[in-house]
């Protein structure tokens, strides 16, 4: 029995080295700072060092994605109807995706196709919840102690439905409040400025079932509860009703959890009625469309066997070209020094698998919009990634077009932008404010918004 | 600083066995495990190494030069307790391991004083008493009259060496496999409000503490064991309990025996009448409550326990009558309730979560439904394994050595570590896709 006991252990010791010193040999001695170790995250690094070089990391990852199965077991063999569950966190929120830099190419050049005259912008009514807002006392509470780096907060949760996987928000009816705050000192800074709050929903805010609409799921009463926090400076947008009454459209991908580029064209009509201006029609924009489109919710569920059914269902994307000159810089701080040419749609190569980037080239911290559209006005989008298909619209009715994103400012490490001073700066004749539901519900979001305000 | 890590798997704990078991004699080896221990405990806080030295080299001084007087030990004691205190109160992250060492500090230092143990004479072996790092995180609260023998000489058997190994993967598993799924189940169902998600919530966070912080505990036991060390049980089947004193005697049980010989017995106990006693129990409660941290969530927590206590132990004659398996299950509703209260991050959180419990809200339990469906298979092993499952566990163990030497037995063994080499392929998988989570423990 000796050898036996010793046997198992040794084996177990002499397999462990190996693997440990092949990876080291192969990975290399990480170059770790003092801070790391500060920062107690030395094993933490060392092991994102050497994971990739593991041996036999392929394998392991897919024995990892088939136990992944057994965790949130959904039927031996998943097919559509499939309902699983997944927690997501605030990374999300916490900063958006882009191309990286790189030369401007030409326009798309796709022949413009007939538009469907199904996808023409219909007259709604006014919702109840947006038609008296209340004004609230204002509360500083939550933005006075700003958070630098937000702690990991479950924001909501991801369904997939079929061949649908789409991001359930976790209603935080106080953070919606501290949210409709941070508009508000936006919008009180802001003097001669009209500011709109354009609060959109999900995917999840349409098709998620029943069960996943209501009661605390219900994203129509998380937008009206920020909307009845907000002050009268503030121009409520009700966009909610155009989606969901045209929700039998192809209005929200269903591999990603952005919206496609005929949703925000429904935003952007409710926003023209609140203006009191006449959105262009959508046929009369020229389009182009990509297709083999597999986006975030996709990857969300890349440690999933169940992903199997988004791979076989992908997306495709339809883009609306502006129809004004439409020429488009992004910058890295608010003093528009030297801009990186861009362009409003983005040529994107078959194997980008993000199609969705193909909307200014993605986040970026500053971009602007510069057309030949006659009125000349100026208007600043404060906006996260859903801004970027929906300030396409805008170049019909704005000279300039500003797009912030208030994740990339005042926080460690990143340019300060005071909005009051920037919007005196670039003459801003109105100011939009346009968020989804997962980023009213995060609290780091709201703090982020609040201090474009000093 | 988890041992669920593969920095720590793969290079750290190999290369530690290895250079430990090539080293001849004891004094060698607790070389290598001192300086292994101080290298574990720099890598993982490198700030908080000199607070552990200068307390280390305090208490020892103390015990040995301190020849009794009790200024001394009130002083040492104040610092103790105050850089406890201090850290706890002004620092977002407590130093590793710091509320452990402490204790274990002050239990050596009282148990010196009142001679039931002799002062150390060697600081390195005392140091090592004190930064063993199988045992520096996350406990057991080790008393140094525990280990005094096996620091001057200890064995280390083959069937020793194999029992450690199997305990340290089977800990590890219980972490990476189970703990860490089941912390993701409680996440999911925190952010929905229906009533069932909140029950379910609160269950899947009960199974999750017991597999985390006893998993740990087995992963710790399992080293002392392959370095000769036999550490002190820190559970004994807790989900098992018919009461709720009887839980805290089976869960996180060296905490449990520090405030009874340092707190509760010193007061005075139960013998200077019913009242004098549930003043100490009062005391203990408040005390275990604030060890893990200043926050109204574990205050309450602890004092939720007082009470729980105080009911069970004042209607002790009825609860008695009552059939055992009621008795357990009751114990388990309290403990689970008890749970909720825990896991509350702050006042408002706890409030929110007591009212999705009792409090019919308009949420939809569809999410927790699915949860139920996507997480039934994992919920229902780890039920199985947390609660009959280590009865069963020590069962199959004792059958097992009891056996003879023969071929059954070497088959059974054998078959065994093909077990732990398949759990501990698992465990990297799981670990190489990044999906394991700190410790909550080793945040106290």
């Amino acid at each position: 029995m000796k050898k036996i006991y010793l046997g198992i252990p040794l084996s177990i010791l002499l397999l462990m080295l190996c693997l440990g010193f092949y990876t080291v040999f192969t990975a290399g001695v990480p170059s770790i700072g003092v801070n790391s170790l500060l920062e107690r995250e030395y094993a933490l690094q060392f092991q994102k060092h050497i994971s990739p070089h593991f041996p036999g990391k392929e394998p392991l990852q897919e024995l990892s994605t088939f136990m992944n199965g057994f965790y949130k077991f959904t039927g031996f063999r998943p097919q559509g109807g499939t309902q699983l569950l997944l927690p997501i966190t605030n990374d999300a929120a916490d900063h958006g995706s882009a191309l990286p830099p790189q030369e401007p190419q030409e326009q798309p050049t796709e022949e413009p196709t007939e538009p469907d005259s199904s996808t023409e912008p219909v007259e709604e009514e006014q919702t109840e919840a947006t038609e008296s807002p209340a004004p609230t006392e204002e509360s500083t509470e939550a933005t006075e102690q700003p958070i630098d780096e937000p702690p990991v907060e479950v924001l909501g949760q991801i369904l997939l439905l079929g061949d649908r996987a789409i991001e359930l928000p976790g209603a935080n009816y106080r953070v919606i409040e501290t949210y409709a705050t941070s508009v508000n000192r936006i919008a009180e800074a802001l003097d001669g400025v009209e500011v709109y709050s354009v609060l959109v929903p999900n995917a999840a805010g349409l098709y998620a079932p029943e069960a996943f609409r209501s009661g605390e799921d219900d994203q129509q009463r998380m937008i009206s509860h920020a909307y009845s926090h907000m002050n009268d400076r503030v121009h409520k947008v009700d966009a909610f009703t155009p989606l969901y009454e045209n929700r039998d459209k192809y209005l929200y991908f269903r591999t990603d959890h952005h919206w496609t580029h005929l949703g925000s064209y429904y935003a952007y009509s409710a926003l023209c009625r609140e203006m009191g201006i006449l959105p262009v029609l959508i046929r009369e924009f020229r389009s182009g469309e990509y297709d083999s489109f597999l986006g975030s919710m996709y990857g969300f569920l890349s440690d999933y066997p169940q992903r199997e059914i988004l791979k076989e269902n992908p997306d495709s994307l339809t883009y609306y070209i502006p129809k004004a000159e439409t020429s488009v810089k992004y910058y890295e701080d608010a003093s528009l020094g030297y801009g990186g040419k861009i362009q409003a749609i983005y040529p994107l190569s078959e194997n980008r698998s993000n199609k969705y980037l193909c909307f200014l080239g993605g986040d970026h911290p500053i971009t602007v919009l510069e057309t030949d559209c006659a009125e000349e006005r100026t208007c600043i989008l404060i906006k996260e990634s859903y801004g970027n298909a929906f300030s396409t619209w805008l170049t019909s009715h704005y000279s300039k077009i500003i797009c912030i994103d208030p994740r990339e400012f005042n926080r460690s490490g990143k340019p300060s932008l005071d909005l009051k001073e920037f919007a005196a700066r670039v003459e801003a004749d109105d100011c939009i404010i346009l968020n989804y539901p997962i980023m009213i519900n995060s609290s780091a979001y709201s703090s982020w918004l609040s201090r474009l305000i000093p | 600083m988890e041992f669920s890590n593969l920095f720590i798997l793969f290079l750290f704990l190999p290369l530690c066995v290895s250079i430990y078991y090539l080293v001849p004699g004891t004094r060698g080896r607790n070389g290598v495990l001192l300086v292994m221990s101080l290298l574990f405990y720099a890598l993982g806080d490198l700030r908080a190494l000199p607070l552990l030295l200068v307390l280390s080299l305090l208490n020892y001084s103390v015990a040995l030069w301190g020849n009794s007087r009790r200024a001394l030990l009130y002083l040492c004691l104040i610092v103790d307790l105050g850089a406890l205190l201090l850290c706890k109160l002004l620092l977002t992250e407590v130093p590793l391991g710091l509320s452990f060492y402490t204790f274990s500090l002050i239990a050596y230092v009282v148990d010196v004083f009142r001679k039931k143990t002799a002062a150390s004479e060697s600081f390195l072996d005392f140091l090592l008493f004190v930064a063993l790092f199988p045992k520096l995180l996350m406990g057991p609260i080790l008393r140094y009259e525990t280990v005094e023998k096996e620091l001057k000489q200890r064995e280390h058997s083959p069937k020793d060496i194999f029992d450690g190994t199997a305990r340290f993967v089977l800990g590890l598993s219980k972490k990476v496999l189970l703990a860490d799924r089941l912390y993701e189940i409680y996440a999911q169902l925190s952010v929905q409000s229906s009533n069932l998600s909140a029950w379910v919530g609160a269950f899947a966070f009960m199974l999750y503490i017991y597999f985390e912080f006893s998993g740990y505990a087995d992963m710790t036991i399992g080293l002392g064991r392959i370095f000769g060390f036999r550490f002190c049980e820190n559970f004994d089947r807790p989900y098992t309990a018919d009461s709720v004193s009887g839980f805290w005697r089976r869960w996180h049980m060296s905490l449990g025996l520090f405030f009874r010989d340092y707190v509760y017995i010193p007061l005075g106990g139960n013998r200077k009448g019913i009242f004098r006693q549930w003043g100490n129990l009062f005391l203990v409660w408040l005390l275990t409550g604030l060890w893990h941290g200043f926050t109204l969530p574990f205050l309450l927590w602890g004092l939720y326990f007082f009470l729980i206590l105080l009911l069970e132990k004042s209607g002790a004659v009825y609860y008695q009558k009552i059939p055992r398996g009621i008795r357990m299950a009751l114990t388990q509703l309290f403990v689970l309730l008890g749970w909720v209260i825990f896991a509350a991050p702050d006042g408002t959180a706890l409030y929110y979560s007591i009212m999705k419990l009792f409090v019919k809200g308009s949420a939809s339990p569809g999410g927790a439904w699915l949860v139920l469906k996507n997480s039934g298979i994992l919920l229902s092993l780890s039920t199985l394994l947390a609660f009959p499952g280590p009865c069963v566990g020590r069962w199959l163990k004792e059958k097992t050595d009891a056996m003879k030497d023969g071929k059954g037995q070497i088959l059974l063994t054998s078959l065994f570590g093909i077990v732990l080499i398949l759990l501990l392929v698992l465990c990297t998988a799981t670990l190489l896709s990044g999906n394991s989570k700190p410790s909550m423990y080793a945040s106290f």
